[in-house]
């Protein structure tokens, strides 16, 4: 039996309040929340936790047609709840492409999470003219899996020895280095595609908890425009847009993040 | 007096605030790219990359920069102001430029040490695709092996095991993984192998050796079995090893030995025998078939029963007989035959019909009392009737 806790490199912080569920997006690990954690130490138990495949994984884990596709990443977040016996009241905060994973998980078990914040949320990257502009191409993605084969497959990589692959037991088990963002380069790519091609418009109406849309104001992989679509799909959800350029302003903007996640959760308790 | 230093860096380098936005470029990054120092100031630095830099940009780099991360040696493409994309390898740090908190960026043209990448890339593809494709044709050669009812392996001039398929684990009771790499005298045991050794010393001399065996099994049961030893041949002609082929012939030698003694009945009993096939053309004959009728077999074999024929008999009786034949599949009785000199003699006969698949007709013709059995098939009573 996998320990699931040691899989996804789970982390808690706190032994007392309701749960914060951290799930950083594609390229980087859980340690992109390191700005923002230490504004709820006190009063949340904090949740941080790397994807299979990213930050400090347990990469025989990893499995390419489980993480081809989002709910691989969903059954990673709902594991790690049954694994901690979670039932219910968590708040999730998710980055980018685990924004999805977390309304992905929120249609699954819409009683496991009180309510989500979602940071530079996207449905679907790639334009579908004449309604629809994700901000990409299809041949833009396709460059983006090169440029990542550029940059990942370093020297070592070339220089090691082509595995046939016969069984599982000589599947390659890469030790990731400690420096922040290295990454497993087939894990990369498999995260990279999965994120870049999945289309989640759809699954936005059948999200039932109340959302948090968190917005850069300048962010070139997520349009403007794109808050205001998933704002009028998520029944319930408040838009915020942070007057920010980038796409991680939980790093280069922490404080907005906290002040836009302490009003948020200080009104829902009002409401609930 | 900040931007002549930057002039005279002998790269590309660009100083950006921390939100991204363009505080400085040199005249290398112009150079390249294009455009003058005043039209990018104020600007932000992702008007140089093209989508997929960008997205590499705000998945990896700014998280990366912004934890205080070196970035070294990234690939990335930069646009110059013809559209054209250049690729190039990227280092930026964080410092301080005219008082404010800034990144540096320096940039490294890349496009012949990409080519060579990207054909190191390509051939690392090639080799694991080719490595994949290994992998499904040694499956497929194994399931092949593992299914065919007998033993198959490869043995090298030393005599190791280079092959074994699984019939092997059955036989010697070992697995498959421990049989490669072992001798073939650990493997046969002492006896076996010095029985053997004057077959796989011709195989590695470059002869096939095919060769009977009696072997013992795991299980004390000795069985028969046929042995091909065939020579590996390398393109220069030496002998690299040879393959094996062990078949368990127990059924076989059975069958063979109740063949033989059937023959052997058939040699020397008194009685007349012949078997025709479906069309009545005799196919065998035996000694006491030529002793009573005085054809020889080469005389008898090809020709039809009617050669022993006298005019004896009338219609009735002819019919009486297919008649029994086709109703009973049988028939007995006395009949008068012809031999080869002319005489007309009386013989008890039998004729039955044999069993499919041989469809023959069996003539027993008794002596010394000269009956004689017979039996034919319905093809041929179709055909002649």
């Amino acid at each position: 039996m996998i320990n699931i806790l040691e899989r996804n490199n789970v982390h808690i912080m706190g032994d007392t309040g309701p749960f914060l569920l951290y799930a950083h997006g594609f390229g980087c690990s859980q340690q992109i929340w390191d700005r923002i954690t230490p504004a709820f130490a006190s009063t949340h138990r904090q949740l941080l936790f790397d994807f299979v495949g990213s930050g400090k994984s347990n990469l025989a884990s990893f499995n390419v047609t489980r993480y081809s596709s989002l709910q691989g990443y969903v059954q990673d977040v709902l594991d790690i709840c049954d694994a901690l016996n979670l039932e219910n009241g968590v708040t999730f905060i998710g980055h980018s492409v685990s924004a999805s994973v977390g309304l992905l998980a929120s249609i699954a078990r819409p009683e496991l999470f009180d309510r989500l914040i979602l940071i530079g949320p996207s449905p679907c990257y790639l334009n579908y003219p004449p309604d629809y502009f994700g901000g990409f191409e299809t041949e833009d993605l396709i460059d983006l899996l090169a440029l990542m084969d550029n940059n990942y497959i370093g020297w070592a990589n070339y220089l090691a020895p082509v595995i046939a692959g016969e069984s599982e037991d000589s599947a390659v088990s890469t030790e990731l280095t400690d420096s922040f963002c290295s990454t497993d380069p087939v894990a990369a790519q498999v995260f990279a595609k999965t994120t870049f091609f999945s289309d989640n418009r759809i699954d936005l109406p059948r999200v039932s908890r109340p959302c948090l849309i968190l917005q850069h104001r300048h962010d070139n992989l997520v349009p403007l425009a794109i808050g205001d679509y998933i704002h009028e799909k998520l029944q319930g959800s408040i838009l915020k847009v942070l007057d920010v350029r980038g796409h991680c302003a939980h790093m280069s903007h922490p404080s907005l993040v906290i002040e836009a996640i302490h009003e948020y959760l200080s009104t829902s308790q009002l409401c609930s | 007096m900040h931007v002549d230093l930057l002039d005279q860096l002998p790269c590309p380098t660009l100083i950006t605030d921390e939100s991204g936005y363009i505080l400085a470029v040199n005249t290398e990054l112009l150079t390249l790219l294009g455009g003058t120092a005043e039209q990018y100031r104020q600007k932000t630095m992702e008007i140089f990359f093209p989508p997929a830099s960008q997205i590499f940009l705000q998945s990896y780099i700014w998280p990366m920069l912004l934890r205080n991360a070196p970035v070294r040696e990234i690939h990335l493409k930069i646009c110059n102001t013809q559209g054209q994309t250049i690729p190039v390898l990227l280092n930026c740090q964080r410092g301080n430029f005219a008082g404010i908190h800034s990144y540096f960026w320096a940039f490294f043209v890349s496009i012949e040490r990409n080519k060579f990448e990207q054909e190191l890339l390509n051939a690392r593809k090639r080799a694991e695709s080719l490595a994949q494709a290994l992998t499904e044709q040694k499956v497929f050669i194994k399931s092949i092996t593992d299914n065919i009812p007998g033993l198959v392996a490869y043995w090298d001039t030393n005599l190791r095991c280079h092959f074994a398929n699984k019939a092997y684990e059955d036989w010697f009771g070992k697995p498959v993984s421990a049989i490669i790499g072992s001798s073939m005298q650990e493997l046969l045991g002492e006896q076996q192998f010095s029985r053997e050794r004057s077959y796989f010393q011709a195989a590695l001399a470059g002869e096939i050796q095919i060769f009977e065996s009696e072997q013992t099994k795991l299980d004390g049961s000795v069985c028969a079995t046929l042995v091909n030893y065939l020579p590996d041949v390398n393109a220069q002609g030496q002998v690299i090893g040879f393959f094996v082929l062990v078949s368990d012939v127990t059924p076989i030698k059975t069958a063979e030995l109740e063949l033989k003694l059937a023959a052997s009945v058939f040699e020397s009993t008194v009685e007349g025998i012949l078997i025709t096939d479906a069309a009545g053309i005799m196919l065998s004959v035996n000694p006491a078939f030529t002793e009573i009728t005085g054809y020889s077999a080469a005389e008898a074999i090809g020709q039809t029963p009617l050669l022993l024929k006298s005019s004896h008999h009338n219609q009735e009786f002819h019919a009486a007989f297919w008649q029994d034949l086709r109703t009973k599949g049988k028939w007995e009785g006395e009949i008068w035959n012809r031999r080869k000199n002319g005489e007309i003699y009386l013989v008890r006969q039998s004729v039955a019909k044999t069993m499919k698949p041989y469809a023959m007709f069996q003539f027993l013709m008794t002596s010394p009392n000269f009956g004689v059995r017979m039996s034919v098939s319905d093809t041929w009573l179709s055909t002649t009737h």
